[in-house]
C-alpha cells in the first residue's frame, strides 16, 4: 500500500465546493468586518480623551499658578481690656497674656502692650501677640478669664491677620489646608475653587477636586477632563 | 489561493492576517478567499451532509473573524489555525447532538461514494484500505486523516493537535506501518484478489 493509496483512500469522493455559499459566505463575512472597523474607530477615539485629560489638567495647573490672589493669614492676637479708673495695669500682664494664646506648637515672635487713658480715667489696655499657630480665641479667652489679675475685667479678643500675595493654587492649599479650619470651610473653599475652574474650562469641563487632609500627607489633586477638537484629517 | 510552496504559502497568509488586522478589507477578503478552500474541504470530508458542513464553515469564519485581534501568526500559521477552529466546531457540533462522539466526528473519513453504482465502480483497493482505517482507533484515524488526507505537514499537524511534532511523527509512522502489515497480511490470505 503506497502513500497515494492512503491519500486517495482518505480523501474519498470529495464533494464540490458550493460557489454560491462562498459568495454569500463572503458578503456576510464584509458586512460583519465593516461593522467591526466602524466600531473600531468609534474605540480608536479613547486615547485622545485620555490625551485630553492630560492636557486639560496641565493647563488647569499652569493656569492656576498663574492667576494671582491673595489670602489672609491670622499672625497674632489682639486683647483688649477695659481697666477701671482707678487700677493700674497688673504687673507682667503682657507676657501672662502671651502664655494664654500659647500650646506646644505655638511660635511666639513678640508682644507688644499699649495703654491707652482717656480724659474720663479709663484706661484701654490692648495686648498684641504676634506669633504663629496661638490657640483659638475662645480657649485664650477662658484662660485670660481665669487669671486672677484679670477678676472682673471686660476682656475682647480679635484675630491680627496679614495679606499673603500667592497665585490661586496657593489660595486653594491655604483654604484647604489651613490650621483650625472646620470641615464646612474646606468643603466651601473646594467648591469655590471647582467653581472657579469650571468658569475657566468652560460648561462641558469636568472637574475634580480630591484633598487628602491626612497630616502626614497633604494632597490636593485637581483633574479636568474635556474634550479637546478633532484633530485635523492627515493630509493625503 | 495560488499553489505556492508552504514557507510562501505561510508567508503570503501571515501578511493578509496583518493586514486586516490593520484594517484592509480588500486584504481581509483574500484571507477569507484562501481560507475558504482548506476549511471548507476539511469539513466536507468529515460532515456527511453538504448543508451542515456549510454551516459550520460559516461559523468557523465568524468565529476567525471574531478572534482576528488575537490571532499571532508568529504562534503558528495561519491556515492551521483555522483549521484548528474548524475541528473545533466540528467536535462542538458532535458533542451538542445526542449520540455523537466528538472524537469520532474528528476522525471521521469520507465515503467513497453517494451512490451503490459509484462503489462499485470503486477503487476496491481503497474500499479495503477504508475498511482497515475504520478498524483502527479514532485518534490514529485523524491522525491519518490530517497527514494523507488533507496533507498537512507533520508540524502543522501537531499543532492541531497540540502535539508534539515528534510524537506526530513516531505515531503516524506506527500507524501506517501496522496498516501496511494488514494489508500484506489480507493479500497474503488473498482476500484482496477475490474481494468482490
Amino acid at each position: 500500500m503506497t502513500d497515494e493509496e492512503l491519500s486517495r483512500a482518505l480523501r474519498g469522493r470529495e464533494p464540490p465546493a458550493n460557489p454560491e455559499h462562498q459568495a454569500r459566505l463572503e458578503e456576510e463575512l464584509l458586512a460583519a468586518y465593516d461593522a467591526r472597523a466602524r466600531h473600531r474607530v468609534t474605540r480608536a477615539r479613547s486615547p485622545w480623551w485620555r490625551y485630553a485629560t492630560a492636557a486639560g489638567f496641565l493647563l488647569c495647573l499652569v493656569t492656576a499658578t498663574q492667576v494671582t490672589a491673595e489670602y489672609k493669614v491670622e499672625v497674632g492676637k489682639r486683647i483688649r481690656m477695659i481697666l477701671r479708673t482707678d487700677q493700674r495695669p497688673p504687673h507682667e500682664l503682657g507676657q501672662k497674656v502671651a502664655q494664654a494664646f500659647l500650646s506646644a506648637s505655638s511660635h511666639l515672635v513678640d508682644v507688644q502692650v499699649i495703654l491707652r487713658r482717656t480724659p474720663d480715667g479709663t484706661a484701654m489696655l490692648m495686648v498684641d501677640v504676634w506669633g504663629d499657630q496661638l490657640v483659638q480665641d475662645e480657649e485664650g479667652l477662658e484662660r485670660l478669664l481665669a487669671l486672677p489679675e484679670l477678676a472682673g475685667i471686660s476682656v475682647e479678643v480679635t484675630s491680627l491677620k496679614g495679606r499673603v500675595r500667592d497665585n490661586l493654587l496657593g489660595v486653594v492649599r491655604h483654604s484647604l489646608f489651613r490650621a483650625g479650619a472646620s470641615p464646612e470651610e474646606r468643603e466651601q473653599a473646594r467648591q469655590r475653587l471647582i467653581q472657579d475652574l469650571q468658569r475657566q474650562e468652560g460648561e462641558g469641563a469636568v472637574i475634580d477636586v480630591d484633598v487628602n487632609e491626612d497630616p502626614q500627607n497633604r494632597q490636593l489633586r485637581i483633574r479636568v477632563r474635556k474634550q479637546l477638537p478633532e484633530p485635523p484629517p492627515p493630509s493625503k | 489561493m495560488p499553489q505556492l510552496p508552504w514557507p510562501l504559502r505561510d508567508a503570503w497568509l501571515s501578511r493578509l492576517l496583518v493586514r486586516s488586522q490593520r484594517g484592509d478589507r480588500e486584504a481581509f477578503r483574500d484571507l477569507y478567499r484562501a481560507l475558504y478552500g482548506p476549511v471548507s474541504r476539511y469539513l466536507r470530508r468529515r460532515v456527511p451532509r453538504a448543508a451542515d458542513a456549510e454551516e459550520l464553515v460559516g461559523q468557523v469564519f465568524f468565529r476567525l473573524l471574531e478572534s482576528l485581534e488575537r490571532i499571532d501568526p508568529r504562534k503558528g500559521t495561519v491556515l492551521v489555525y483555522a483549521l484548528s477552529m474548524a475541528r473545533n466546531a466540528l467536535v462542538d457540533e458532535a458533542r451538542s447532538r445526542a449520540g455523537l462522539v466528538p472524537e469520532e466526528a474528528a476522525a471521521a473519513v469520507p465515503d467513497a461514494g453517494a451512490d451503490p453504482l459509484e462503489r462499485l465502480m470503486g477503487d476496491q483497493d481503497v474500499m479495503k484500505v477504508r475498511s482497515e482505517l475504520a478498524k483502527l482507533p479514532a485518534e490514529t484515524r485523524e491522525l491519518l486523516m490530517l497527514r494523507f488526507g488533507d496533507g498537512l505537514r507533520f508540524a502543522e499537524i501537531a499543532q492541531v493537535l497540540g502535539l508534539s511534532e515528534a510524537a506526530v511523527r513516531q505515531r503516524t509512522s506506527r500507524a501506517v506501518r501496522e496498516l501496511r502489515s494488514r494489508w500484506d497480511a489480507g493479500l497474503a490470505r488473498g482476500e484482496l484478489a477475490n474481494d468482490g
